[in-house]
């Protein structure tokens, strides 16, 4: 059997064990007690029998003489004898009655001496048999005789009678019965009972006992007649079964007994005290027991408490215990451990949190640090900056110089750092990045511009002049975010962005963060906006203008997806489509939007709008290999064209595998599908590229065109651009028109196409609908192609 | 019958017998043969011819002194009186309940009561009603020829020749050998009569006086 485990503490034990222990002590006392009492109890019994037994035997012999006595004098009674010697019966009989009467005997009786009745008295004839007869005539003396009647059991006392020589005998007989027995039971408070046992079964003559047919008085019987002499416990009754003193017939029996319920309730009652008593005293010694076992476990309650704190890290606990001299030594042995742990533990905490070589905190000691100042920051209005610090050319020194001396400028480094101000918070980062936190206090003063400041002039490191530089990203709390580790990765960012920039230094910004949180909960988002069309296309139609301005028709519009979100409303492309390029989740949105737009196009085309559809294309969807099998199984679902179709490539996304892209885009043009390139003039614009492009249309930059009025140096570049694009065979659109001066400027330039605001912002389907039947529906449309 | 004629009579037959009578030897043997001693026994001879109704010569006297009957045994012809002086310091109360003699002399101490005359043969019982350990025999027989044996005295004195039927008493004797012996008494012929007991010797009922010892033998 297990115990429950709080039962296995010292405590419990210690106290269980006494209680046990006390337990067993009381056990062993009641049970000695117990046995003792009841002993003590039987004995008494017994010798209660025995003393009862002598007792009726000498009663028995002291009214035995009595009563011979009486017969005696009766016998010598002057009037008797005359009555005697007058040998007449009636005469003798009276005489007897008379005499018995004095005597309160129940029959008296005359008999000559061989004992043959001559004359009675009294209520019952006894007769005399042989036993007594035998006895009558062996001896003159008076005797006494137990005698049965015909109704009862008697004592007769024989005197002889003697005128002056024995004649006879005078008879007093007297009754042995139940209430002889009672009389002996008052006198010892036993139960008495005259046997006669000369029977089969032992006859009852006369009993203070109940008599009935119950078994228990026969079996009491016949188990005492078997044991006759000895007590026996029978029934509940101690008893002693005894011969009759004087009885010629040893069948007559006494039978004294004592039943023992009586006594025992009574000693049961008392034995209800004792045990109450002893009950008490348990509880008493429980009590005791418990706070012993307190007193001796309460220190060691404390040192497991000390323990327990130990190992949650807290050294401060002190015990003090006030106990044995075990415990107290065992206590101070304790503290003194606790003292040496708390501070091996410092050691290892700070080599855990700090850098080996420059002393600073490393990444994780230094995100701990920074989260622990921004705890305070967080109740009040406390700004701070994180600053990553990387070390332009240190590699390089390093490969240079060997790392041992790498190591020393290094430390040089963080040493420098750390004296531009002691608020700042400095970490090695590893490599050549430092991290700071700067609080924008007064003290810390711009500690961005002295840390870069330091990498301005050179270091000395054993006679040899090292010029370094150093670039920095910076992020602001709680401008940015209020974690330590999320800021740091924001500097890092802008680092990242000044590295980019060749700026000395770069302020995070969101919009560059293609990781912000808040996009990679868009992506996810996106896919589901996908899949239950929460898009939706927006067009923005392409006014043809190559044959003027007069009579100028839409014939293209360029599908822009626009996404409104349940929660935050209109999402910009800007805003998703990067982190779907990053995602790939791209190309699903490309299948939907080239679906959407061909399905589009059936629609218009049905209702008499003829118009094609451009769908951008980014650089994932270029290296999928899977857009001709899409372009040509939506084409082919809903029945378009492929002319119907333009789509739309910049040309930094054939950068990344022009091959590739170039195949796939050739695959496209034979599918019949249009091409266009789009943004063309910013990033990686080449014309080497450009002249392999098998595409059909350029589409120059917004940049170029929004200020083309104003700007002659852009109506310079936009004009000779169309001009290339005329010369390599391509149509020319151009996008960003914001103003009527300029649609006029690019109609001179002989541009193809012309898109922007000022000719309609992207429009949802039923407004371009809309629009289109306002200003064009009513003429008859011719196809342009 | 005045005490005078009684013992002339008694002379007249001591005459007569002093020249025919005889004496009779009494011998007492157990069964076995052995003598027997019986001290005080009784032995009376019944004539069947010579009639018994002479007239008592003498008057005898049963004493009690020392709380005892003295003679404890002793043998009257019939009609004989006896006075029973009282010799002691206390009162007796003398009785017999016997068929021969039923009396009693209620207490008396130094007036002598008056003789009481036994009439009828048998034996009397005599007791004391005040001490009951006092005892006497008095055996009341209708003949002349009478004695009691003692060690100097084993013969029956003074027998007319005759048939008797001799008898012997005593308290000890069993009832069976009370029974009479046949004798013949001749003239000038010694006769030895024989009592053959075939029974053991009671012993007597002879309840002890207080402070007193009796030896049954004695007697």
């Amino acid at each position: 059997m297990k115990l429950p485990k709080q039962f296995c503490t010292l405590r419990w034990r210690i106290f269980i064990s006494f209680f046990l222990l006390l337990l067993g002590l009381q056990w062993v006392t009641l049970t000695l007690t117990y046995k003792a009492s009841r002993e003590n109890l039987d004995q008494t019994i017994r010798s209660q029998l025995l003393a009862a037994q002598r007792l009726f035997d000498s009663e028995w012999q002291s009214s035995n003489q009595y009563l011979q006595r009486s017969v005696d004098t009766i016998a010598k009674d002057w009037s008797f004898r005359e009555a005697v010697g007058s040998d007449d019966p009636d005469t003798i009989s009276s005489v007897l009655l008379n005499h018995s009467g004095r005597i309160a005997a129940d029959v008296a009786l005359f008999t000559d001496l061989d004992g043959n009745p001559v004359a009675q008295a009294g209520k019952s004839i006894i007769a005399l048999g042989e036993a007594q007869r035998t006895l009558m005539q062996q001896s003159l003396n008076s005797q006494v005789h137990l005698v049965h009647s015909n109704n009862g059991f008697y004592r007769l006392v024989l005197a002889p009678v003697k005128l002056p020589l024995p004649v006879g005998w005078v008879g007093m007989a007297f009754a042995i019965d139940d209430n002889h027995a009672l009389q002996f039971k008052q006198l010892t408070n036993l139960d008495t009972s005259y046997l006669y046992t000369g029977g089969a079964t032992p006859t009852p003559l006369a009993t203070t006992l109940p008599i009935t047919e119950d078994s228990s008085y026969s079996s009491l019987l016949t188990s005492v007649v078997r044991n006759a002499g000895t007590i026996v416990n029978v029934g509940g009754s101690l008893a002693l079964l005894e011969p009759m003193p004087d009885a010629d017939s040893p069948h007559f029996q006494i039978l004294l007994s004592q039943p023992l319920e009586p006594l025992l309730s009574g000693f049961r009652s008392q034995w209800m005290e004792l045990i109450v008593l002893l009950i008490v005293g348990a509880l008493l010694t429980v009590a005791v027991a418990y706070f012993v076992a307190r007193s001796i476990t309460n220190p060691v309650q404390q040192l497991l408490q000390a323990i327990g704190n130990v190992g949650t890290g807290n050294y401060s606990s002190v015990i003090s215990v006030t106990g044995s001299s075990e415990i107290n030594a065992l206590s101070e042995e304790f503290n003194h451990m606790q003292r040496k742990v708390a501070l091996r533990e410092q050691e290892i905490v700070f080599r855990a949190s700090h850098d080996s070589i420059t002393g600073l905190y490393n990444q994780a000691g230094f995100l701990r640090a920074v989260e622990q100042q921004l705890k305070f920051y967080s109740h009040g209005s406390a700004k701070a900056d994180i600053v990553v610090l990387e070390v332009k050319r240190l590699q390089d020194v390093k490969h240079t110089l060997g790392h041992s001396l790498g190591d020393k400028l290094l430390k040089q480094i963080s040493e420098q750092l750390q004296e531009i101000s002691t608020q700042i918070v400095l970490c090695y980062l590893g490599n050549d990045s430092f991290a700071a936190f700067v609080p924008q206090t007064r003290q810390a003063g711009n500690a961005l511009e002295a840390m870069l400041n330091q990498f301005k002039h050179p270091f000395q490191l054993q006679g040899i002049s090292i010029l370094l530089g150093a670039q920095a990203g910076v992020a602001r709390y709680p401008e940015h975010g209020d974690a330590a580790d999320a800021l740091l990765r924001f500097a890092e960012i802008a680092l990242n962005e000044a590295t980019e920039k060749r700026a000395p230094w770069m302020l995070y910004d969101p919009e560059h963060d293609s990781h912000s949180v808040f996009r990679l909960a868009l992506l996810h988002e996106l896919s589901n906006a996908i899949k239950n069309d929460q898009l939706e296309l927006h067009y923005q139609p392409k006014l043809e203008i190559r044959n003027g301005l007069e009579g100028a028709r839409p014939t293209q519009v360029e599908a822009l997806v626009r996404w409104i979100h349940p929660e935050h409303g209109f999402v910009g492309p800007d805003q998703f489509i990067p982190a779907a390029e990053q995602s790939g989740l791209i190309t699903e949105l490309t299948e939907w939007v080239i679906d959407k737009a061909i399905q589009q196009s059936k629609s218009w085309q049905q209702q008499g709008i003829d118009l094609k559809v451009a769908v951008n294309i980014s650089a994932a969807d270029l290296l999928s290999g899977d857009l001709t099998k899409v372009v040509s199984e939506r084409l082919q679902a809903h029945g378009v064209a492929p002319a119907r179709l333009v789509l739309e490539v910049t040309e930094s996304a054939v950068v990344e595998d022009p091959e590739k892209a170039v195949a796939l885009l050739n695959r496209l043009k034979i599918q019949g599908v249009g091409l266009s390139v789009d943004d063309y003039g910013t990033g990686y614009s080449s014309l080497a590229q450009l002249k392999q492009l098998p595409v059909h249309e350029l589409k120059i930059d917004r940049e170029f065109i929004s200020e083309i009025a104003a700007n002659t140096s852009d109506a310079l570049i936009v004009q000779s651009t169309i001009n290339l694009g005329h010369r390599m065979g391509m149509v020319v659109t151009a996008e960003g028109i914001e103003d009527e001066a300029s649609l006029k400027m690019l109609e001179r330039f002989s541009c193809d196409f012309a898109q922007g605001y000022f000719i309609s912002k992207p429009l949802p389907a039923a407004q371009l609908e809309q629009w289109w039947q306002e200003h064009y529906g009513a003429q008859p449309v011719e196809s342009k192609g | 019958m005045s005490l005078f004629s009684r013992l002339y009579t008694g002379l007249l037959l001591a005459c007569f017998c002093a020249a025919a009578n005889a004496s009779i030897d009494i011998a007492i043997t157990s069964k076995s043969g052995t003598p027997v001693q019986l001290d005080q026994a009784i032995v009376y001879a019944v004539a069947h011819t010579i009639p018994t109704d002479s007239a008592p010569q003498t008057e005898a006297t049963i004493v009690q002194r020392d709380l005892q009957f003295d003679p404890y045994i002793s043998v009257i012809q019939r009609n004989t009186q006896v006075i029973f002086p009282n010799r002691d310091n206390t009162s007796h109360h003398v009785y017999s309940f016997s068929p021969a003699k039923s009396f009693e002399l209620p207490l008396y101490k130094k007036q002598l009561p008056g003789p009481v005359l036994f009439d009828k043969s048998g034996l009397v019982v005599l007791g004391c009603n005040i001490h009951d350990w006092m005892l006497a025999y008095l055996l009341v027989v209708d003949t002349p020829f009478f004695t009691q044996l003692s060690e100097g005295n084993q013969q029956l004195v003074d027998v007319p020749p005759g048939k008797y039927q001799l008898h012997l008493w005593h308290p000890r004797l069993h009832k069976k050998d009370l029974a009479p012996v046949e004798v013949e008494v001749v003239e000038g012929q010694p006769l030895t009569a024989t009592f053959k007991l075939t029974h053991k010797l009671k012993s007597a009922f002879r309840p002890e006086a207080p402070g007193q010892q009796f030896d049954d033998d004695n007697y």
